[in-house]
């Protein structure tokens, strides 16, 4: 790099970074699988978005449902059924995405942000301060996830930002773990070293040269913890612990069971909500999958060498 | 006696980027008792030509021409058949003794299996495979309670040393060496370097030694074959080639390390300017020519096949053409 | 082993239990400003009644004094006593022990037994139409919450076909004995048996087909494979025994989470278990048999890590500085 003049290591590194984004999408492009991934991702991220228009939100309300038949099974009215007050399950179905999603994003963010810091401080400085986080990190990884989950939720008050807090503070450590390795990684390559010996502040080095590294993996540790929010979201919710007055695809099914559909054969009560989290889950881990083989390239050795 | 002979041999590895040809058009023969070096930089071909030998190579690889042991294809033999020349007709010394033991597996018993799977003398625990594995690490120059050992408990050159015990269990003809001593202080390189002409020497084995080291090459072999790029492009006998070396490659090789009791190679170790080439992108022509000193402008286009010198010599460039 | 590496690795368990209690009773105490206000929501009770529930819950003191003599009463195997039943929480939940062992136990052994052989075929035969097949289906049973694929079981093989019972341990008013006991037992687990089974084996297909691949590459498989040894021995010989590794300390990791795995599921199909203790538990809310669930959930997770780094030591020669 050093002995073209006009070149700086700077811009040959973004230069460089470019061509592999580029050559990154066009990768993922041809992943057809991790494709059908995406496009079941949009398209219930589009139906959570236009919920509103899509069902007026009095279907969820039983008391606006009372001349509804219950237990009424799919019919023109009632795409989906009636459940046991009468409410649509078409609309609990459709609302209920919207839930689900927002509690697997926001939960998301704040496990990858709790992480990417961890991660980040323990990789970069080293030291007490690594050995510090990653015991603490470890503990929490010891400890059964969803049991501290059950116990924070019943401490705190049902509400859905309680929800997405309790996820959020159970399931970063992972996340700081991958994040430190691969901190270590970067730092150990010669430039940082470099940028530091030219007297480059920390945050400076952080940012220029941390930073970039790493945003690849925490993009994908992020398409690989929103699946993991949601299927907490939807057995927390099973359990009792949501947020009684939102209804996300988990309460759904605690409602169902709880009114004894299963009982009753209903089964439109119970089979959408738990075929919309196995959709969404799946097109997360798949889409999720095909971005880590890309991003990570120990993955994709894998499939280059044989 | 011929126990190995390469019939331009072509092999092409499938992947994510396209075909890669990585040896095209090899001819070789090694006869008992003989030792060959093979020597070229890392990416030329020559390990491929060690797994070619005992279809070792990815399931998909294209491999063209006719590799002969003992006078038997080797791609024409059945599978059970090929199973038993394994190991018995042809053994490798691999490069990366770490890596080629298996780490959750004593060294002895490494050493048992080879034995007991090719031979009647017996199962494994008995006496006659105990004492055979016993001779066989007193022969490479180790305790033979080391069999008891994990590879991770022993020293770079006790491993490769128990690799070339490993190649030895099943007395085969041919013995192929790949970077045998890459990974070994020098101390240790010249120990594990003797012990091998020691036992080619006691044992008439045919011996082809792959190496980017020329100066290895020198002491210990024969005769020498210089690959570029997938194809030999000079041969001879060791001590012939090393000292007039016809082929612009070999010259900058020979150059690149010095000759004991000449100071002029010394004060002038001249390495090779440039990167071996791309296999998925070959250059035009010779493909040495990009980095060649004495490169003409026919070098561009017009490639140039092995041509023989004299009995025993040949090269491949078009100076030789004209020289000669 | 050397006998300071074990003994750092109990230390460190110590300390994990350590950072537990305190968790344990932090969470109880101090997220919410008021204890009392968390530890006896949604329990009507007289301000005396209060009081003497402070004493019994060591809420006297100043925070510290209190965390000592929490620890001192848990040591002793005090976890106080269940709101709901007014039973000792530690009788609660050894009575709820042994059906929730029997039934994660069984489940994991079975997924084990069925995951790992697909897992090591699949890797082994990477890019066939088998690893495809077993492949997509571990993504789909990862991707099912557990509980629901309970409810589609039940639906299908109780309420609708009738095979199996609909719940419970075993029947009601059974008083049967001996095998007819143990049957009706087995016929009650299956099908919340399967349904964790099925949740489960999609992790060991997923790790053991990774593991086997990363041993693809290695140049000890190239080496037996130029012995002359089968394709199926190379496999079971130099394969196998390396790529295990990882998959044994999963599974001893997974048995940790025996007691706290089932939690969703045993409440679909009334287990006994500690699942159902837990449900309970939030329902209550009966915040001393939460809190010694959550103690007892954790120590089983700490010994499972305990066995799992010990295990792994013994088994691979590299580590544990032998």
């Amino acid at each position: 790099m050093s002995d073209v003049a006009s070149y700086s290591p700077r811009t040959a590194a973004w230069a460089r970074r470019r061509r592999s984004f580029s050559d990154g999408i066009s990768r993922l492009r041809k992943d057809r699988v991790a494709m059908i991934g995406l496009v079941v991702l949009v398209g219930f991220v589009i139906m959570a978005l236009i919920a509103p228009w899509m069902s007026p939100r009095g279907g969820l309300s039983a008391v606006d449902s009372i001349n509804n038949p219950t237990w009424h099974p799919p019919s023109r009215d009632f795409p989906l059924g009636t459940d046991h007050l009468g409410r649509s399950v078409a609309a609990q179905f459709v609302w209920g995405s919207r839930v689900s999603l927002l509690v697997g994003f926001a939960a998301t963010v704040l496990t990858i942000t709790i992480g990417s810091l961890v991660g980040i401080s323990a990789g970069f400085f080293g030291g007490w301060t690594d050995a510090v986080l990653m015991r603490l990190t470890d503990w929490f990884l010891v400890i059964p996830f969803l049991p501290l989950a059950i116990v924070l939720a019943a401490v705190l008050d049902r509400s859905i930002w309680n929800i997405i807090l309790v996820i959020g503070v159970t399931s970063w450590p992972s996340t700081a773990r991958l994040i430190r390795a691969q901190v270590l990684t970067v730092k150990t390559r010669l430039y940082v070293d470099r940028a530091r010996a030219l007297g480059a502040s920390r945050p400076h080095i952080v940012a220029r040269h941390i930073l970039p590294n790493v945003a690849p993996l925490i993009l994908a540790s992020v398409t690989l913890a929103v699946p993991i929010a949601i299927l907490t979201e939807t057995t927390l919710a099973f359990l009792g612990l949501a947020d009684p007055t939102q209804n996300s695809w988990g309460k759904t099914l605690e409602e169902a069971f709880g009114a004894g559909a299963i009982g009753r054969n209903a089964w439109w009560y119970h089979f959408p909500a738990g075929l919309g989290i196995v959709a969404v889950v799946l097109a997360f881990t798949l889409f999720g999958r095909g971005l880590e083989e890309i991003l990570d390239p120990r993955l994709r050795e894998e499939g280059a060498r044989r | 006696m011929t126990i190995l002979e390469l019939r331009d041999l072509h092999v092409t590895y499938k992947s994510d980027r396209g075909d890669v040809p990585a040896v095209r058009g090899v001819d070789l023969a090694i006869a008992a008792g003989e030792t060959v070096g093979l020597a070229g930089e890392s990416g030329c071909g020559k390990s491929t030509i060690a797994g070619a030998v005992l279809r070792l190579l990815p399931r998909d690889t294209i491999v063209g021409g006719q590799v002969l042991l003992n006078g038997d294809d080797v791609y024409e033999l059945k599978p059970g058949r090929l199973r038993a020349v394994r190991w018995t007709a042809a053994a490798i010394v691999f490069q990366g003794a770490l890596h080629s033991l298996n780490p959750v597996r004593r060294v002895g018993e490494q050493i048992e299996e080879a034995i007991v799977l090719h031979s009647d003398r017996g199962d494994a625990g008995t006496h006659a495979v105990r004492d055979r594995i016993t001779g066989l690490l007193e022969r490479v120059g180790l305790r033979p309670d080391l069999a008891r050992s994990y590879p991770h408990q022993m020293s770079g050159g006790q491993r490769q040393r128990v690799l070339i015990a490993l190649a030895l269990a099943c007395e085969p003809d041919l013995l192929i060496a790949d970077e045998p001593t890459t990974a070994l202080d020098v101390m240790v390189q010249a120990q594990v370097l003797e012990l091998l002409a020691e036992l080619q020497r006691d044992r008439g084995l045919a011996l082809l030694f792959i190496t980017h080291d020329l100066s290895v090459l020198s002491t210990t072999c024969d005769r020498l074959a210089v690959m570029y790029a997938g194809r030999v492009v000079e041969e001879g006998r060791t001590v012939d080639l090393l000292k007039t070396p016809q082929h612009p490659y070999t010259r900058a090789l020979a150059r690149a390390f010095p000759t004991i009791g000449d100071p002029r190679s010394r004060m002038n170790p001249s390495g090779l300017g440039g990167d071996p080439p791309d296999p998925t992108h070959l250059p035009s022509g010779c493909p040495f020519h990009p980095r060649c000193d004495m490169a003409i402008e026919a070098c561009a286009t017009a490639d140039v096949l092995l041509r023989p010198i004299r009995p025993d010599r040949a090269a491949a460039c078009v100076h030789v053409a004209v020289s000669a | 082993m050397r006998a300071r590496f074990v003994v750092g690795k109990i230390l460190g368990s110590l300390a994990t239990l350590a950072f537990v209690l305190a968790v344990n009773f932090f969470l109880f105490r101090v997220v919410n400003d008021d204890p009392t206000g968390s530890l006896f929501r949604g329990r009507n009770l007289s301000p005396d009644q209060i009081q003497r529930r402070r004493e019994q819950f060591n809420l006297t003191g100043t925070k510290f004094e209190q965390f000592l003599a929490y620890l001192r009463q848990t040591a002793r195997g005090n976890l106080g006593d269940s709101f709901l039943s007014n039973r000792p929480v530690t009788t609660e939940i050894m009575e709820a022990v042994w059906p929730t062992l029997l039934l994660v136990g069984t489940a994991t052994v079975l997924a084990m037994l069925v995951g790992i052989p697909l897992g090591i075929h699949a890797g082994w035969k990477r890019r066939s139409r088998f690893d495809a097949a077993s492949t997509s289906f571990s993504m789909f049973t990862y991707s099912v919450p557990d509980f629901w694929l309970g409810m589609i079981l039940l639906a299908v093989f109780a309420v609708g076909l009738g095979w199996f019972p609909t719940g419970g341990f075993e029947d009601a008013g059974s008083n049967a004995t001996g095998v007819a006991a143990l049957l009706d037992q087995l016929h009650h687990m299956a099908l919340p048996a399967l349904t964790l089974m099925l949740a489960y084996i999609g992790e060991y297909v997923i790790v053991m087909r990774s593991s086997i691949l990363d041993t693809l590459n290695e140049d000890y498989l190239q080496l037996a494979r130029a012995k002359g040894l089968r394709d199926a021995d190379v496999r079971r010989r130099h394969a196998v025994p390396n790529a295990l590794l990882p998959v044994v300390s999963l599974t001893a990791l997974n048995f940790g989470f025996v007691l706290s795995g089932a939690i969703a599921v045993e409440a679909i199909f009334s287990w006994p278990g500690l699942g159902q203790a837990t449900l309970e538990a939030i329902r209550g809310p009966d915040f001393p048999m939460l809190q010694g669930l959550f103690l007892v959930f954790s120590i089983a997770a700490i010994l499972a890590n305990l066995i799992a780094d010990l295990l792994y030591a013994h088994l691979d020669p590299r580590v544990g500085g032998r």
